[in-house]
């Protein structure tokens, strides 16, 4: 099965996914922001993959609202791809489930 | 990254837990409903609040909603809302039973009593349901100033200093112990955040104001706070709609002049400490700052000290598992071992041109024990973990039995190692169960015996050389020689007049052995002293048993400091060595033809002075074939168990030694007769012979 060579010459795909780890505790705080710090001028639409957040701290919420709000304000878009019960819980108990706009995110 | 193993986290929650409710539970049963002490009151408060705090964060949502029933009701003692009344306290220490349950399902993932959980949350619902007009105000002081039921709601503006984070906190907890208490509309306030490349990432930038709907007190909102005081900005006040009602609570409703702008830190939670200005007019029409409900006493006040009190207390530890300690122990048995190899394989060379050498190695040696004796203390516990669980045993049961008895509780600081600890927690208690059904008489007998109407039972705990006496006594009826006697013919247990009275009180280790002339579901189902007896002998213990007519018995256990540990003789048998414990060894001998009997089926006796014990050849028993088989040829050793003798014939007597005991059950499987292994210093595997089994065996085969 081979592909022809024309498909990897194709434009750059229109979305990035910036898949999330599972443990995004405090002590991961500062690997995180290089993390997002990395995306947040991509021109893309960047797809947080979210599926696997299993253990999340404030700061880390924190950031993914900067991040959020960052990209916002420079017109650029971001999108949530099947963020985790923990991320979801976490968001809404701390009152930025709309900021990361996780409330119209379908499961 | 691999995920995370959130259980790990589960582990310290169930140890913790299960430490709060041993708080809980003891500070009830010192809690005097005539004189409450507000330090216990809080000490248990917390213990529940930290449960709920932990069950909510992992989501052990049973757990979490019936400690909230259980925290509220100890909120409204601790601030004085409620008096503290014997039938609360009964319904506390059954829902802290309640809790354990629920606790030790949530860990097993075993079903939980849904049914008991139920009921007692229904009565801890009828009793916060109870009118707050019933309640009196417990000091003539605070009489003018009426009970306040809680607001609906609460306005709480919290905003983290940035170094919260830092600190080890986390908002998002600190929110969901909230929304255990009622429903929270959190809003978020984000314009304090920076830009993604000028941020630090373990700053906080957000704040919050939540309105939480919730039936509870403030003191329980500014406990989850309790931790961040210091690193944020915190108030606390009622909802719009709560102050302006036009009720009497007003008049104990303490507003804070502060202009809503910034508030100190910490000042909110300190407020109660200065004396609060009686002015409900500007509680009601003014924008409070800070609100206090005030029930009589200062409770926050109060547990301020406390708080802290019990975190400086918490320096001089930290939680190691078992697991990590006895895999250090077992490492410390291998260096052991191999230092024991060396100290064997050195001794064919000569002292003189290796005194070097020889120096060092006595230096491990010395070196070794040192170590071995510190790792394992590491395991040793104080008996106080078992004795603890005794006031409420005995309160439990005096009061179901209508009898007065005080428990007397002497040497919990010695230290035992944690197995044994374990294992000698439901021996102990089916002893102390004994003496106060059987032993201890009804306030009536005692009276009419001259005795003062409480009984006494005591436990002790000593050390005696290598070993850890417990002793249960009490000053009750004592054992009752003619009734153990009679029970003893009835059950076709052969006896005489004549016995001494120790080897009566023996007769009560007889399997099914009960005198209850009822049985109660206290004691007397028939499983009784000779479960206890076996559970001793299986740590290497012995028990004995002393008592006097009308003052009381007196029970003693024996038992080894440590399991992974013995003192063995080891023995050759054939080509064999095998470690027999020291503790069962009576004596060794080589038996005279005149001392040695054949019964008829085949069994030999030997006679020691009057008596004769059964001989065992082990070499049959474990399938040595180049032993020797005739007693004269070798060395009887004299066994004991369970105040059975037998005479196990071996080929030699090697020597004694400390053995590193090697479960052989969990690395093999189990082999009859043999209670585990140990390597000896030449490498060699030896087995360790289960005396009591082989005493039990022996004296089985010899009554066929």
């Amino acid at each position: 099965m081979s592909k022809s060579p024309k498909t990897a010459t194709k434009p750059a795909p229109r979305r990035g996914v910036l898949k999330l780890p599972a443990d995004l505790g405090v002590e991961h705080a500062r690997d995180f922001q290089e993390k997002l710090a990395g995306r947040v001028e991509d021109a893309r639409t960047i797809v947080l993959d979210a599926r696997e957040v299993s253990r999340i701290h404030t700061a880390a919420i924190q950031l993914l609202c900067i991040f959020c709000q960052d990209r916002r304000n420079a017109g650029r878009q971001t999108q949530w791809r099947q963020p985790s019960d923990t991320l979801r819980s976490a968001a809404s108990l701390l009152g930025v489930s709309t900021l990361l706009e996780l409330a119209r995110e379908g499961a | 990254m691999p995920p995370i193993d959130i259980t790990r986290f589960h582990q310290t929650f169930f140890d913790e837990s299960f430490e709060g409710l041993d708080v809980m539970e003891s500070g009830l049963l010192r809690l005097d409903p005539d004189a409450p002490d507000d330090e216990t009151i809080n000490a248990i408060f917390r213990a529940a609040h930290s449960i709920k705090g932990g069950a909510g964060t992992f989501g052990f949502a049973t757990v979490a909603e019936f400690t909230h029933l259980l925290e509220t009701l100890l909120d409204q003692m601790r601030s004085g809302n409620r008096p503290v009344t014997c039938k609360d306290v009964d319904v506390l220490l059954r829902s802290v039973d309640v809790l354990r349950s629920l606790l030790t399902a949530a860990r097993d993932g075993s079903e939980a009593d849904t049914a008991t959980a139920q009921m007692v949350s229904e009565e801890l619902g009828a009793l916060l349901a109870a009118p707050a007009a019933t309640v009196e105000a417990p000091a003539p002081a605070q009489a003018d100033a009426p009970v306040a039921a809680a607001p609906r709601g609460w306005r709480i503006e919290f905003i983290p200093k940035p170094e919260l984070f830092a600190s080890g906190n986390d908002p998002l907890r600190i929110i969901r112990e909230l929304t255990l208490l009622g429903r929270a509309e959190v809003i978020c306030d984000t314009d304090a955040l920076p830009m993604l490349t000028e941020a630090m990432p373990e700053a906080c930038y957000l704040s919050w104001r939540i309105d939480l709907h919730a039936d509870c007190g403030r003191d329980a909102i500014a406990d989850v706070f309790a931790w961040v005081e210091d690193e944020c900005d915190l108030s606390i006040e009622p909802l719009d709609g709560d102050v302006a009602e036009p009720t009497v609570d007003a008049a104990a409703v303490t507003g804070t002049a502060s202009d809503g702008g910034e508030q100190a830190p910490g000042a909110d939670v300190d407020t109660p400490s200065t004396p609060p200005a009686q002015d409900p007019p500007a509680a009601a029409s003014g924008k409070p700052e800070l609100t206090v409900i005030k029930g009589g006493r200062p409770a926050v006040a109060a547990s301020r000290p406390a708080t802290s009190a019990e975190r400086s207390g918490e320096g001089g530890s930290i939680r190691v598992s078992t697991e990590k300690i006895d895999a250090l122990i077992n490492l410390v048995g291998e260096l052991v071992i191999t230092q024991a190899m060396l100290q064997q394989t050195a001794q064919h060379l000569d002292p003189v041109t290796h005194e070097e050498l020889f120096n060092g190695l006595n230096q491990l040696n010395r070196n070794t024990r040192v170590l071995q004796e510190a790792v394992m203390s590491t395991r040793m516990l104080p008996v106080e973990f078992v004795f603890s669980r005794f006031p409420r045993v005995v309160r439990d049961l005096a009061s179901k039995l209508g009898k007065q008895v005080q428990l007397q509780t002497v040497g919990e600081k010695t230290e035992l190692d944690k197995s044994v600890i374990e294992r000698i927690a439901d021996p102990l208690t089916h002893l102390v169960r004994n003496s106060l059904d059987h032993g201890i008489e009804s306030p009536e007998r005692r009276t009419a015996a001259g005795k003062p109407a409480t009984g006494t039972i005591r436990l002790s705990a000593s050390h005696q050389g290598g070993h850890i006496v417990i002793e249960v006594s009490d000053d009750g009826a004592g054992l009752d020689r003619e009734r153990i006697l009679s029970k003893a013919r009835e059950r076709g247990i052969a006896t005489s007049d004549g016995m001494a009275d120790e080897d009566v009180w023996q007769l009560i280790f007889e399997p099914g052995f009960s005198t209850a002339e009822q049985i109660t579901d206290v004691s007397g189902r028939g499983v009784g002293m000779d479960v206890v007896k076996r559970n001793i002998e299986a740590l290497s213990g012995s028990i004995e048993i002393s008592s006097e007519s009308g003052r009381g018995s007196r029970i003693l256990i024996r038992l080894p400091l440590t399991l992974a540990i013995l003192d063995g003789m080891s023995v050759r048998i054939g080509g064999e060595i095998f470690i027999v414990p020291l503790n069962n060894v009576i004596e060794s001998l080589q038996p005279q033809a005149e001392q040695l009997k054949s019964l008829v089926n085949q069994a030999q006796v030997i006679r020691l002075r009057a008596e004769y014990v059964p001989l065992v050849r082990l070499q049959e028993l474990f399938g040595v074939h180049d032993a020797v088989r005739d007693p004269q040829q070798g060395i009887v050793v004299v066994l004991e168990s369970g105040g059975r003798k037998i005479a196990a014939l071996v080929d030699e007597l090697v020597g004694q030694q400390q053995v590193v005991i090697k479960s052989l059950e969990s690395n093999y499987r189990r082999v009859p007769c043999v209670s585990g292994a140990t390597i000896l210093g030449n490498g060699q595997v030896a087995l360790i012979i289960d005396a009591a089994e082989i005493v039990r065996q022996g004296a089985r085969a010899n009554a066929a």
